[in-house]
């Protein structure tokens, strides 16, 4: 273990990590900062120059990337009243009213330096847990691998937003993609009609780019407008690092943040809009003055900030340990890991545990940085958010298409993310649960090669496994609480969106 | 009984899980169609039920939704979803005629033009964009971008 940490830190001895880790800081703070240009849709956009490069360069980039993009949404949720991310939400419940009030420079210091608090603080969460975790991953076999995947599955299908029907045929249908191509062990060409292209199955960065990308530039394109409105302005930083201190003074309320982040963050499919929602609703409960909040409170700020990063190392280890991705943007990083041939999944706790130390590094320094790079700069930084979204949408198709030609040099590929580009357009329009859509997609090779190595060693015994049972209760439990809480939402007239 | 876009895309669905477990039982080894047949059972299944709730709905009308599409919001975000589609699949078209750059170029310069912006802001987000692509990819990164069949055709 202290030989794999040690290996961890010698990484940042490394000018190229350095360098890329710092790229992906930058980009992720003003993605973040761009309403409607988010961290998923930045890491999606990388996906394709993972195969030009190294693991070394091209993991701190997107950890460090999706690690900072949260924090920069705050700045826009504080100055513009406009969340940054859907997961800056619950932060202008009170960070705009803050601004409004004249204290702009205070919620966003508050805001930065409790996204930071949550993003370091988890990671320390990580590696006490680890003596406990890599055990446990160890024991881990082929059989509860293909269970685990159903876990997975079920978890971002069923507790992801909207429908639960919807949900679960989404993660089949993501299954059922991937299917395409040449059967492993038979060989056998499967639904490719006869054309060569299809042998091979659809290539991961078409799919990706077609099913996120796509749809957010044609939501650009038909939304248009100007994404933001004339902000608040900030005067000096005396006020910004009060709100900072506000932070320490209020590190209970912080710790406990952190918790319900990494939590939601360690469980895959609840997603991070959850956690900053649950982190505000307890600090509103558990707080003397709970009919403050929504007038502007610095403890409104505090709560969803720190729990929107915290969700990220936790998050981080599921996607790891598990192969399972905790949150949306941790599919693009599994897509990636796949891609530089590195498969997650317990050997990432025992062969390659100095390169999954070294990420969890990366998310305490991308924090430690992202936040001090935007605290003199956050007022500068919203102006960026004041860029029309019609600018943006050809900017992001271009890319997003140059992107896909680029991953094989085929222009099929670029035929392929239009047709997958007009599903998730429709997919998204109907409420379809596209992170369960890609999961299925990138999981379904490993789904299918493990039922067969499951089959071949244990035959069909292998259903009678205790991680089977174990998943069947899991799976009744799941589908319960959906079932009882969508009665619930009925019977107070509302709907409740769990993610 | 008029039917909503959801309810398409059920049917569409349906009929595609129809023709994946045909095409799935004509498949050789028992292996290869295990994984075929049960998913697409299983979306046949839970799409089935989705649709008979989604008619079930239509029947018995939600509170508080919304009765009427035809409104003038809704043909206004009807037209601009059919203009976007329209701007994309003209890019798409463009990118196979005359390759990246040049499509990139054409592009960004009408659409933004056409979205009310001045010659100047277009012009300077064009070669914004086409100069960071072909930069990036073309010099940096040694990347041969699609040069389309147009292109092709002239010996490019």
């Amino acid at each position: 273990m202290l030989e794999a940490f040690a290996q961890a830190v010698l990484a940042f001895g490394d000018a190229q990590f350095l360098v890329f880790m710092l790229g992906g800081i930058v980009v992720g703070l003003i993605a973040g900062v761009i309403p409607g240009l988010n961290g998923l849709m930045a890491t999606a956009l990388f996906l394709p120059f993972v195969f030009i490069l190294e693991p070394e360069q091209a993991l701190p980039f997107m950890v460090a990337l999706s690690s900072v993009s949260v924090t920069g949404g705050s700045i826009t949720a504080v100055l513009l009243n406009i969340p940054g991310q859907e997961t800056n939400a619950a932060t202008l419940i009170d960070g705009f009213p803050m601004a409004q009030k004249g204290e702009a420079g205070r919620a966003l210091g508050a805001a930065l330096m409790s996204s930071m608090f949550g993003g370091i603080i988890t990671v320390f969460f990580v590696f006490f847990m680890l003596p406990f975790v890599v055990p446990m991953v160890m024991s881990i076999r082929s059989p509860d691998m293909f269970f685990i995947i159903i876990l997975g599955l079920a978890f971002v299908g069923v507790l992801g937003r909207g429908s639960m029907l919807k949900g679960l045929i989404s993660g089949a249908l993501g299954l059922l993609i991937s299917l395409i191509g040449y059967q492993m062990v038979t060989a056998v060409p499967r639904f490719t009609f006869g054309n060569a292209y299809f042998y091979d199955g659809i290539g991961m960065v078409p799919f990706a780019l077609g099913l996120f990308a796509i749809p957010e530039a044609f939501t650009l394109a038909s939304t248009g407008g100007t994404i933001a409105r004339t902000g608040v302005i900030v005067r000096g930083m005396a006020s910004v690092w009060e709100g900072a201190k506000d932070v320490f003074r209020h590190w209970k309320l912080a710790l406990r943040s952190s918790i319900i982040g990494y939590i939601v963050g360690v469980v895959p499919g609840i997603g991070s809009l959850s956690a900053c929602f649950l982190a505000y609703g307890q600090a509103k409960q558990t707080s003397k003055n709970s009919e403050k909040y929504g007038t502007g409170i610095v403890e409104g700020v505090i709560a969803p900030e720190t729990a929107n990063n915290a969700v990220h190392a936790g998050a981080l280890l599921t996607t790891l340990a598990l192969g399972i991705p905790g949150s949306s943007v941790m599919t693009f990083l599994l897509a990636a890991f796949l891609m530089l041939e590195i498969i997650p999944g317990p050997k990432m706790m025992t062969e390659h545990l100095g390169l999954s130390l070294n990420l969890f590094l990366v998310i305490i320094v991308a924090n430690i940085l992202g936040s001090f790079i935007l605290m003199p700069l956050a007022p500068h930084m919203a102006k960026v958010s004041i860029i029309p979204a019609r600018i943006l949408a050809p900017i992001v198709l271009a890319f997003a298409l140059v992107g896909v030609f680029v991953y094989r040099g085929f222009i099929m590929d670029v035929n392929v993310a239009i047709v997958v580009g007009a599903m998730g357009i429709a997919l998204r329009k109907f409420g379809f649960n596209r992170p369960a859509i890609f999961l299925g997609f990138i999981l379904g090779s490993l789904f299918e090669k493990y039922l067969f190595i499951s089959l071949q060693t244990e035959g069909l015994q292998f259903i009678f496994r205790p991680s089977a049972l174990a998943t069947l209760l899991i799976l009744v439990a799941l589908f319960g609480y959906r079932w009882i809480s969508e009665i619930l939402s009925r019977q107070f007239g509302r709907r409740r969106h769990i993610s | 009984m008029k039917l909503t876009g959801i309810s398409y895309v059920y049917i569409v669905i349906l009929a595609v899980m129809v023709l994946v477990i045909s095409l799935s039982l004509e498949m050789e080894h028992f292996s290869s169609k295990l994984l075929p047949l049960v998913l697409g059972g299983f979306i046949l299944a839970l799409t089935a039920v989705a649709f008979w709730r989604e008619l079930k709905a239509k029947v018995r009308p939600r509170i508080g939704a919304v009765e009427d599409e035809t409104d003038g919001g809704g043909r206004q975000q009807s037209r601009n979803h059919l203009s976007a589609a329209a701007w994309m699949l003209g890019f798409f078209v463009a990118i196979h005629l005359v390759g990246f750059i040049l499509a990139i170029t054409l592009f960004v310069l009408s659409y933004t033009k056409a979205n009310g912006r001045n010659w100047l802001t277009a012009i300077v987000l064009t070669i914004f964009t086409t100069g960071i692509i072909y930069f990036l990819f073309e010099r940096v990164l040694g990347v041969d971008l699609y040069r389309g069949l147009l292109l092709a055709a002239l010996g490019f």
